[in-house]
């Protein structure tokens, strides 16, 4: 029978109570936490005892503070166990069954409760962001997911937001909630820009032999994207023509031919 | 009366009252305040971090060492600011619950 574990399990600060319920339980089936960290937790079997964990968001504290704000916990009987993100601290009491379940709360009034939740660091958007204010300067398909990526990681930080200012002290059972899919979509969209940066094809036309003018190219275009003319020089000592720049925005359906006309000279 | 605009919490309420006498650390505090309401009033742990590190930048406490050598527990007491405050707070409680007993009795006009 093994007597450690590390289970991966992603910590959201949305849903602290949820965790403390998970803690709770996990305890009850015999498995104690030994270290707290975002991604993964680790625990050590031990059936003698059941504890009852606290979690709690304080922001960074100095040397000082740290040591007074142990000793208040520890003077009703918490145990500090570890501390992530550095600002939360996970504590735990053994449990009583003659005791109330009020014992096990720290924080027993709402003002509190209410204070200790704004200390709460909460965001998942801002990595995204730059790319929403890229696609606005630059509306290319790889940013256009990115931008919508972007949209959507702030639709999920208002829903946790709106989550958190729901939570209360007591352990909470788990449900899934739709912001879950974020680290999953995440990643989605980098896979998706970077193979669409990959598959966007460059035309090219060989400018060798065209008569000075106004001339046209058709393209086929396959994906509908912001294509810009550019001119690569040709090889030796020819003289370089000048060409008008053109852009072509295709964001009609696809694939289609596009004609695009350039003034040769 | 002091300056000051807004109700003491339940909790700010207690722990002041309960270092109004001596200086105390902060599982007494928490102790005498369940005494004093005869059980029915519980300051956890967070809530009294919170509240004695809120006091203490207001003014209305301070952290003073307690006694007892080696074993000796972080105590607070209250300053010349907190017990205005808790003064003013008494009075006021004492005029909100005489205008309840003048409602209950019948003769507010």
């Amino acid at each position: 029978m093994r007597t450690k574990k590390t289970t991966l399990h992603v910590f959201d600060p949305a849903t602290f109570d949820e965790e403390l319920f998970r803690l709770n339980v996990l305890s009850e089936e015999g498995w104690q936490l030994t270290e707290y960290h975002s991604l993964y937790q680790k625990f050590r079997r031990d059936d003698s005892v059941v504890y009852r964990y606290a979690l709690d968001c304080q922001g960074s504290l100095s040397v000082h503070d740290f040591r007074r704000y142990r000793e208040e916990y520890a003077a009703q009987g918490w145990e500090f166990v570890s501390q992530f993100r550095e600002c939360w601290y996970v504590f735990r009491k053994p449990l009583d069954l003659s005791l109330p379940e009020e014992e096990y709360l720290i924080y027993t009034d709402e003002p509190s409760f209410q204070a200790m939740k704004r200390t709460v660091p909460l965001s998942l958007s801002t990595a995204f962001l730059f790319s929403f204010v890229n696609f606005l300067l630059t509306p290319e398909l790889g940013w256009l997911i990115y931008g919508v990526t972007a949209i959507v990681m702030l639709a999920f930080d208002l829903m946790r937001r709106r989550r958190l200012k729901r939570s209360r002290p007591v352990p909470t059972p788990r449900r899934w909630h739709i912001w879950q899919l974020a680290f999953p979509l995440a990643v989605l969209a980098i896979a998706l820009s970077i193979l669409v940066f990959h598959v966007r094809a460059d035309y090219t036309l060989d400018l060798r032999g065209l008569q000075a003018g106004v001339q046209s190219a058709e393209f086929t275009v396959k994906l509908p994207d912001f294509y810009g003319l550019e001119f690569y020089p040709y090889p030796g000592d020819a003289p370089r023509p000048q060409i008008s720049p053109v852009q072509a925005i295709t964001w009609s359906k696809w694939p289609c031919v596009r004609k695009i006309y350039f003034t040769f000279r | 009366m002091s300056d000051r605009q807004e109700p003491l919490t339940e909790s700010y309420f207690y722990i002041l009252l309960c270092l109004y006498d001596e200086p105390r650390h902060g599982y007494a505090v928490m102790q005498r305040a369940a005494a004093l309401s005869g059980g029915k009033v519980r300051i956890g742990s967070g809530t009294m971090y919170g509240a004695t590190g809120n006091m203490m930048r207001k003014g209305w406490i301070e952290e003073c060492p307690g006694d007892g050598g080696f074993t000796r527990r972080r105590e607070y007491r209250l300053t010349d600011a907190g017990r205005a405050i808790l003064l003013d707070e008494i009075e006021r409680l004492r005029q909100l619950s005489r205008a309840a007993e003048l409602v209950m009795e019948g003769d507010a006009t």
